[in-house]
Parts: C-alpha cells; structure tokens; sequence
C-alpha cells in the first residue's frame, strides 16, 4: 500500500472521501409494546472519522463492537440515528442510491457465499453495467467486464465459469472485481482476507494495494487481523463497544498505543516466544474477560470492566477523546500511556 | 516451550507403569505412514498420505495446514472419528501407548478414544447439543463412562467449569449451549475433552472462530492444563502465531503430506522447505509496515489432480523438472528436524 497519500488526496480543496460526524445507530432488540420496557442497544455510539482521498483507514475491534454497522452505515445501508456522513462532501441521506453506488463499493468477506452460484463470472461482474448502463452499452460491455477481470489477475477464459469452479483466492478477485465495477472512489474491504488460505491472502492484499496506487482508491479497511490492518492502513481507527477509543496514524497507534485496550489488544496477538537471540521473552498481560452484553454497558469508560488501570473515576466519568500524539492521535482514557518508547511484542 | 531437559525430568516422577516393554514411557502416539482416502462412486482420491509423527506426555504438537492440506483428517484418523464412508484408513499404524488404535477391536478402541483421548472441535455451537444443558452433557459422561450419581456428576461439572474460568460455574450448568459466548463455548468443549482426565488431547482449530482477545485466553488456559496434567496435544491449526507461541514441535502438512517436521523455533528460524520459508514471507509482520509482501503464486492443489511429484513444486521457485517425476526424500538437515525437498541443505543454508 501506498506510503504518501496519492495525487488526488493533496489537491487543495477536495473534500475527504469519507467523513463521520458524531454517527450514532441504536437498534431496539426484541421490540416491547411498552416504550418504557424498550432496551436501545448502542451499536455506534458517537463515531467520528476522516478517510482522505487515497488514503486507507484501518477499523479494529472485537466482534459485536460495532465496525460492520459502520461499514454498512457508510454504504447506506443502515441510516444512522443521528450524526452526518459525508460522502465525497455531500450528505449521504441527500444523495441519491445511484450516484451512492458509483462512488462507494464494497468487498465482502466470505467469497463462497457472496457470489451467487447461478451467474457466470461475466454475469456478477456485468451486473454493475446493468445497474449503471451510462458506463457502458451493448457490445462493449463485455470487453469491459474482461478488462475488469484483468485488472484483477484473471484471464478471460474464466468469463463463463461459475463460482465454484473458482479456488478462494479467484473467488475474492470476482468480488473485487465487481466492486471496482461500477468506477467506485472508495471501497469497503470487510475482512477481505481472512476466509482464504494464508499462502493466498498476500496475493489479495498485494492486489488491493497495487489497485489503490493505480486507481487513486480510499478504503475503509475492517479486520480483526491486526497485522494486516497494520500493513495496509494509513490511519488506524481502534473501536469498542459502538466508540473510537484510540485512533492516529496506523504506525504510532501500533508503536505507541495510548489506550489500555489497543495495549491489550495488540499483547493478544499469537507472538513468538523467542526472540532473535533464541531466548524466552516474557508473555504481555493478556486482556481480562470478555466483551460486556451492549445492552447494559458499564457506566462511564465502556472498557472499565476490564482494564487493568480503572479507577473511580472511570466508572464516573465518560472519557472524551483526547489529543496524545502528533498527526491527529486521540484516544478516549483518563490514563492514557503518553509516552511510551518501548517497542510494541515483536510478531512472528 | 518446553525443553528438553524439563521434559526428561518429569519422566522420572510420572512414568507410568506400563513401561516394561522397554518403550519410552514418554511416547504418547507414533503414527506411522498414515494414509486416509476418500471413496466416492468408483474415484479413489488420497487425502492424506504417508503421514508419521510422535507426541510425547506434556508436549504440544501442532499440525499446521492450510485447508485441504489433510490436517483435519490427520486428526480425525487419530481418534477413529473418521466419516467412513466416503473415508478410510488405507494405510499406516497409530500406536497410542504400545496399541495400535487401527487393529484394535472396535469396542476398546471406543474406550481408548473416549477415556485417554480427549478432542475439542473447532465449531462448538454445533458440537454441543442444543437441547440438553451444558451441566447435563458434561455430567453424562461422568455417569455413563464412571458410573457416577447424578449429584456427583453434577459436582464434577461444576468443578470443571471452574477449572476451565467459567465465571459462575454452579448457576451456569443449567444453561443450554446458546446461552454462552463463542469464547465460553469453546471453554465447555475444554472442559468436556478434559473430563475424564486423557494423556492426549486433539484439538482441532480451537480458536479460529474467535475474537483475537479470547483466542489468547483460550490458548493460555489449554496451555496451562497441557502443563498441569502431562497431557499431549495435537493442535490442528492454519494459524502460524498461535503455532509461533504455543507449539514444541511442527508437523508442516501441504497436499496431504508432510513437508516438514521440526521444532517450532526451527521451523520460524530456520526452515529447510521452500513453503515453510514462502508461508513465513507472506505473512505481513506488525515490525515491518508497507513493505509489499511475498507472494506464493497460485493456490494450494486440488487433491484430485495432485500429480506424482512433490505437490509444491508447481508454486516453488526452487522447482526442477526432477521434483515433479517423484516424491522427494525425507531428509534430515538437523537432528529431530526433516524436510521433503531435494535441496532442503540449500533452503536452511539460505536461512
């Protein structure tokens, strides 16, 4: 992935590709007569965030912590309860469904299941062309759904293949493929790798990112794998319990964690128990329990449940995010690690 | 990890008494050439081939793989859970404590597989039942296989719950299996496999499904019971960090076969197979950032078309036309280290 932000990200002037203001999305589980018995379950809670054009955002977290609604709240399919998301500068609810899905796509987790086993390769990819019919009319058509695919690393004999005559790795570039499809400017990658085999998932992370150079793409990247959210982001966003609780440039989030839970999180990570020398290094603390039921999240820090530096006053308070670093490192904690030189475990 | 030395001195005080057979009393499983095939309407595909590994009292032996690389049914063959049809054995012995398990009436080996082999599956939700409790199903073993009361075995439960950190143990085994976490279900298989106290436990991607919090937690309760007890594992994994921190020794599987066996701080630091050393390069590190990574061409063989030679050979870049006319030789390039590759000295002198 690219280090420096491409070309279109420093025009001067150009709005973000995607931006978050304060968004926030309550869902009401198991609907009571009684408004008084309805449970609201915060699944984002507040949620602020810029991704510059070309640029990559990295959101981690645990599962239930909210980073799919957001994915879904970005591609309008989910509207927020309150807050802002701009597309490209304009607000997403005032734009239309069509100019939506020309400008923001998305690559989906799972390439067995998201690809129907009843088209043709041709047929999931043209369908883009059938919902944009300006991009491309009659014969050209499929010329260009071949130059898609080879856009992606395959070959036009696969035009009439189905889904499952595919390996995973092909599969996912199908996805991708049908993604960039429609000329999108940002892409939502939701664990793009983490169904396939790991001796494939460099080839499609190697191709996302030689993707982004050449086609000036913004992605909003969601993974629990925090070693590639690492590889490929610019930006980190580090999510729990439906808010940002650690967000900066994807090398000081990892280098120098401020919040005890990115801390936590990052000391989960499988390590090696030897260092270069061959000797034992010691295990980091692991994160205590698990993630509190969302409907009755712990008063003040949401994380106070288990975080080993809680006090009195984080049960009292809600942290307000807060500056720590250069380059825009905020983190929400009211005992965030401020200066930490020590080196993040090393990763096998 | 455990070395060596730590091992050997636990040998003096828990050997067991069947060791007058002069076998190592440490030696928990060989298995020897294991070869599994799948039948289907007049196809006969290999899943697993020639496949020979030990595992020792107290030691964790990971069995590494992508998916179809033949782990699973490495696995599965081992404790006798195979689903014959369409699979079956076709070659190869697995000596549990001296008794080959293959020969062994099926009736004792039922009791083998059940009392000193424990498994834990990878998708607990479907592992458990859903329509008894958790109490009652960790009970009825309890009951059924050591003849327990029911107010024992309920005891027992609780006591295991306990052991594997479930909070709340006693008001939780009335709760049916939905009623937990992934993290928690995972703990109830733990504690199900653990019950009637096996020397071997064959843990089957334990913790692929979750959260990488939990996964560390999990990881470290089984490791710490592993430790406990003596108790061999099998862990049956695609997860090269977990294997990085939790295993002694490496069993590396591709194509149904194993490519290379060594230590684990060998394998990550100095392996002697082409694939062994790509895996490692694909995989992005959190040290090294926007780096571009590796890339192993291609995808992992259909098992139905593997041809006569070495199965990575296709995807190598070490390959010579002599890899694909034949199996490579085992070779050993270190003591208790092998790799199938002819330029195997090459690849670790690489290193």
């Amino acid at each position: 992935m690219p280090e420096q932000p491409t070309s279109t990200a420093a025009a001067p002037g150009g709005e973000p590709a995607l931006e978050a203001r304060d968004v926030v999305k309550h869902f009401h589980p198991g609907r009571s007569l009684f408004p008084s018995r309805r449970q609201t379950l915060r699944a984002v809670d507040g949620i602020s965030f810029t991704l510059e054009r070309g640029q990559t955002l990295g959101i981690v977290g645990e599962s239930g912590c909210g980073k799919s609604t957001l994915a879904r709240m970005a591609l309008g399919l989910e509207t927020p309860t309150a807050g802002e998301i701009r597309l490209q500068g304009r607000e997403l609810s005032s734009v239309s469904r069509y100019w939506r899905s020309s400008v923001i796509q998305l690559v989906m987790q799972d390439p067995y299941s998201s690809l129907n086993p009843r088209m043709t390769i041709y047929d999931i990819v043209a369908e883009a062309f059938v919902a944009h019919p300006e991009l491309v009319q009659g014969a050209r058509r499929r010329d260009l759904v071949v130059e898609m695919l080879s856009l992606v690393g395959l070959g036009a004999h696969h035009l009439n293949k189905f889904p499952h005559q595919l390996s995973g790795g092909q599969r996912q570039r199908v996805g991708i493929a049908r993604a960039l499809a429609p000329k999108p400017s940002i892409v939502v990658c939701d664990e793009p790798v983490s169904a396939l085999d790991v001796s494939v998932q460099a080839q499609v992370i190697n191709l996302l990112g030689s993707l982004q150079d050449e086609l000036a793409l913004s992605y909003l990247f969601i993974s629990h794998d925090l070693s590639i959210v690492r590889h490929v982001s610019d930006r980190i966003a580090v999510i729990y319990l439906g808010r940002i609780v650690e967000e900066g440039p994807a090398e000081v989030v990892y280098n120098a964690p401020a919040h005890p839970y990115t801390q936590a999180l990052l000391a989960s990570i499988a390590t090696t128990r030897l260092d270069a020398d061959g000797a034992e290094v010691a295990k980091p603390a692991r994160i205590r329990g698990e993630l509190p039921d969302p409907l009755k999240p712990p008063s003040g820090c949401p994380f106070r449940s288990r975080c080993f530096k809680a006090r009195d006053r984080c049960a009292a308070e809600v942290p307000l995010p807060q500056p720590v670093g250069p380059d825009g490192h905020l983190t929400r904690c009211h005992f965030p690690t401020v200066e930490d030189s020590s080196p993040t475990a090393a990763v096998a | 990890m455990h070395t060596q030395d730590t091992t050997g001195r636990r040998a003096g005080s828990t050997a067991p008494a069947a060791s007058t057979d002069g076998r190592d009393p440490q030696e928990l499983l060989s298995v020897r050439s294991l070869g599994v095939e799948i039948r289907t309407g007049g196809e006969t595909i290999d899943i697993v081939r020639d496949v020979s590994f030990d595992v020792r009292r107290g030691e964790t032996v990971a069995i590494l793989g992508e998916s179809g690389s033949g782990k699973t049914m490495t696995g599965h063959a081992v404790m006798g859970i195979l689903d014959t049809p369409p699979a079956y054995v076709s070659a190869g012995s697995v000596l549990f404590q001296g008794r080959d398990l293959l020969t062994l009436p099926r009736r004792e080996r039922r009791e083998v597989c059940g009392r000193n082999i424990g498994m834990v599956f990878q998708d607990s939700l479907s592992a458990l039942n859903p329509v008894f409790s958790v109490g009652f199903q960790i009970a009825e073993l309890f009951r059924k296989r050591q003849g327990a009361s029911r107010r024992k075995a309920d005891a027992k439960a609780a006591e295991l719950l306990d052991l594997v950190e479930i909070p709340n143990a006693r008001r939780r085994l009335r709760d049916y299996p939905h009623q937990f976490s992934g993290g928690m279900r995972q703990r109830v298989m733990i504690a199900m496999a653990i019950a009637l106290e096996p020397d071997l436990l064959i843990a089957d991607e334990p913790t692929t499904a979750l959260d990488v919090t939990i996964q560390a937690q999990i990881m470290d309760m089984l490791a710490r019971l592993c430790d406990e007890r003596q108790m061999g594992l099998i862990l049956i994994t695609h997860d090269l960090g977990v294997v990085s921190e939790f295993a002694d020794r490496i069993i590396l599987m591709y194509a149904g076969r194993v490519v290379e066996s060594s230590s684990a701080a060998a394998l990550f630091t100095a392996s002697a197979h082409p694939y062994s050393r790509a895996l490692l390069e694909s995989v992005p590190k959190l040290a090294d950032q926007h780096s571009g990574l590796k890339v192993i061409p291609g995808s992992p063989p259909d098992p139905r078309d593997v041809g006569p030679g070495c199965s990575f050979a296709p995807r190598c870049s070490h390959a010579v036309p002599a890899c694909l006319a034949g199996v490579p030789p085992t070779l050993q390039v270190a003591p208790d280290h092998l790799s199938a590759c002819l330029f195997a000295e090459e690849v670790v002198a690489h290193a």
